[in-house]
């Protein structure tokens, strides 16, 4: 590094600590809110991706898990168990609700996705029972273990919606869509508590094939021969399952991803450009000497990529330690960092860097040396 | 046209006496602002040689400065001829004109516009080294001329923390240690009382003797006249060798 460009820097520790900062600040909210989307990307989708299903089966119109307003009959399942390339046929009643606790306060309710699936089948069941009973028995549920953790949900509860409950008897894992939580129960527990009408109807059917390479012909040929149903392959629905929940969030975080670098940017270009200002004289005198426009540059660009190595730094460790941190503390906070996040932060902040660097450079050039002779 | 004050510089030259280091010949600096037309410099034909004193004098206004930024390689004339050590700089391009201020030329401001982050030796081996090829020997010869200067033990002071005098010293140091055949001093004794501007002046001109630079001091202070070997009066951008005046 330049001797000019080292010196300036530490000479002024206050300006340095004030440009690392912003700098690091924004890195910060940068990599918290990437890690978050990520967090929450992973896990929304991943109860819908899980499922070992190569075909979700669904009537017409129905794109994602969550929205869930698909309703077929129970015969379509021998149906679908005709179809050649069929191996394992499951039926799913899925309906979100709140419920609560029994006996407590009926408005302290909490959001459940009810998942009624067939445990002689087990396709579409909890993904991984953690402790309890498995499966469950009439009248009873086995709970998402963040159920558990975030709305105090123990072994033995009783929830209840309206006038029905039912009894809590196990932990699962990977069914947390972070807003909402799924509580298995076997079909005819669900058709019992759901009242419906005709008993008949389901949600979903699950659907294996032989060759799982073959869904994709398969859902084209089954959407010809079954008009009215739709046939959706495993990725293609836990992808329109994340996007129908992230996909809400996504412009509001581009916005904030942007505030966040023109933050970082401002703080960053403003220090170096009023840095090189104040120093002006100094650049002015270094003119003089025969130091040429090039060496000038480089003493600002090295230190804008000083403070912005450093800024980067500082940010991306505070967001690695904070995250888990927050995680622990308040359970929606569900952080994944990503190595390829954060080099892609890495290179907004070189951005940042370049960008603070060269409006700076600007005013170097039309630094007059004749003017160090002035007073 | 004023030409008395380069009749001594033109006069034939013996084998054995010193080299014109500095030509300006017929220099003329012209600013132009919508239809208005300054002279700054006015048909200037000036010549020193190494190891000469030459004071420029003259009242404020009076083009001092602009005739030491032409002779430094700053500014190009808008009409005329600088040469510095033989060579031609009026039609060169900036970066050109920084390698020849970067070999040729040392500068004495004013104040001693040393850089306040960095330490008095380093303010001495930043331009020494930006001169040389050999890096390791620039850093040494900036100390041995701080020693020069009497501030050995002032080296790793730092701007903030030294005199007037002590600053100008170092400014001083810091023009010579590239070893440049020409040194140029802008009112160098401005900013110093009478004692310590005194002592400048002498170590200024014993150095330049010394080491047979060529030394251009411009001033309006008539306590330099002592240190020159020639006076030379500018006023209204032109130049006369008119010892008689005083500022």
């Amino acid at each position: 590094m330049l001797l000019v460009a080292r010196k300036n820097l530490l000479a002024e520790k206050t300006r340095l600590a004030i440009s690392i900062g912003g700098i690091a600040l924004s890195v910060f909210l940068i990599a918290i809110l990437l890690s978050l989307f990520r967090g929450w990307s992973e896990r929304v989708g991943s109860f819908v991706e899980d499922v070992p299903a190569d075909l979700w089966v669904a009537s017409e119109g129905t794109t994602d898990f969550t929205a869930a307003a698909s309703i077929v009959p129970s015969s379509l399942g021998l149906r679908l168990e005709l179809i050649p390339e069929s191996d394992v046929v499951a039926p799913l009643i899925v309906r979100p609700m709140e419920m609560s606790h029994l006996g407590g306060d009926p408005d302290d309710t909490f959001d459940v996705h009810f998942v009624g699936y067939s445990p002689e089948i087990g396709l579409g069941g909890p993904l991984e029972v953690t402790e309890g009973k498995s499966p469950p028995g009439p009248g009873e549920m086995i709970v998402d273990e963040q159920m558990h953790r975030r709305f105090d949900v123990d072994i033995g509860d009783r929830l209840v919606r309206g006038t029905k409950s039912l009894t809590v008897v196990g932990y699962s894992k990977g069914g947390d869509f972070v807003y909402t939580q799924v509580g298995h129960v076997t079909i005819d527990t669900a058709v019992d508590f759901l009242e419906l009408d005709p008993p008949s109807q389901r949600t979903f059917f699950l659907m294996t094939l032989n060759d799982p390479s073959e869904r994709e012909s398969v859902a084209r040929r089954m959407e010809i021969v079954l008009p009215g149903v739709e046939f959706i392959t495993g990725e293609s629905f836990a992808a329109e399952t994340r996007d129908r929940i992230l996909g809400q969030i996504l412009p509001i975080l581009i916005v904030v991803l942007i505030v966040a670098f023109i933050v970082g940017l401002a703080v960053a270009g403003l220090t170096i450009y009023t840095a090189t200002i104040k120093k002006s004289r100094e650049y002015g005198i270094l003119k003089a000497e025969g130091f040429t426009n090039p060496y000038l540059y480089r003493v600002v660009f090295e230190q804008s990529m000083v403070t912005g190595v450093l800024g980067f730094l500082i940010g991306a460790g505070i967001t690695v330690f904070v995250g888990p941190v927050a995680q622990a503390q308040v359970p929606q906070f569900v952080v994944f960092v990503r190595w390829q996040d954060i080099i892609g932060i890495a290179g907004a902040t070189l951005l940042m860097a370049l960008i603070a660097a060269y409006i700076t450079v600007r005013r170097l050039t039309s630094i007059d040396p004749v003017s160090v002779f002035k007073g | 046209m004023t030409q008395s004050p380069s009749s001594k510089a033109d006069a034939p030259e013996p084998a054995q006496e010193r080299q014109t280091i500095l030509r300006l010949d017929g220099v003329s600096k012209i600013y132009r602002s919508g239809e208005f037309e300054v002279k700054a410099i006015d048909d200037v034909t000036f010549h020193v040689r190494g190891g000469e004193i030459v004071a420029v004098m003259g009242p404020s206004g009076s083009g001092k400065t602009t005739l030491l930024t032409i002779a430094g390689a700053l500014l190009t004339p808008t009409v005329g001829r600088v040469e510095v050590c033989g060579i031609d700089v009026s039609g060169m391009s900036e970066s050109q004109l920084a390698g020849i201020r970067r070999n040729k030329v040392g500068f004495v401001y004013q104040s001693s516009n040393l850089l306040e982050a960095l330490t008095a030796l380093e303010n001495v081996r930043i331009v020494s080294q930006n001169h040389a090829d050999d890096k390791q020997a620039a850093g040494e010869r900036a100390k041995d001329v701080l020693e020069m200067f009497g501030l050995g033990h002032r080296m790793n002071a730092l701007p903030k923390n030294m005199s007037d005098g002590e600053k100008q010293r170092v400014a001083i140091a810091r023009a010579l240690a590239k070893d440049p055949e020409l040194l140029l001093a802008d009112e160098p004794t401005a900013n110093l009382d009478a004692k310590r501007g005194h002592e400048v002046m002498e170590l200024l001109r014993q150095k330049a003797m010394e080491l047979n630079k060529a030394v251009v001091v411009v001033s309006h202070d008539n306590r330099i006249r002592q240190f020159a070997d020639r006076v030379v009066w500018l006023e209204d951008g032109r130049l006369s060798d008119d010892e008689t005046h005083s500022v």
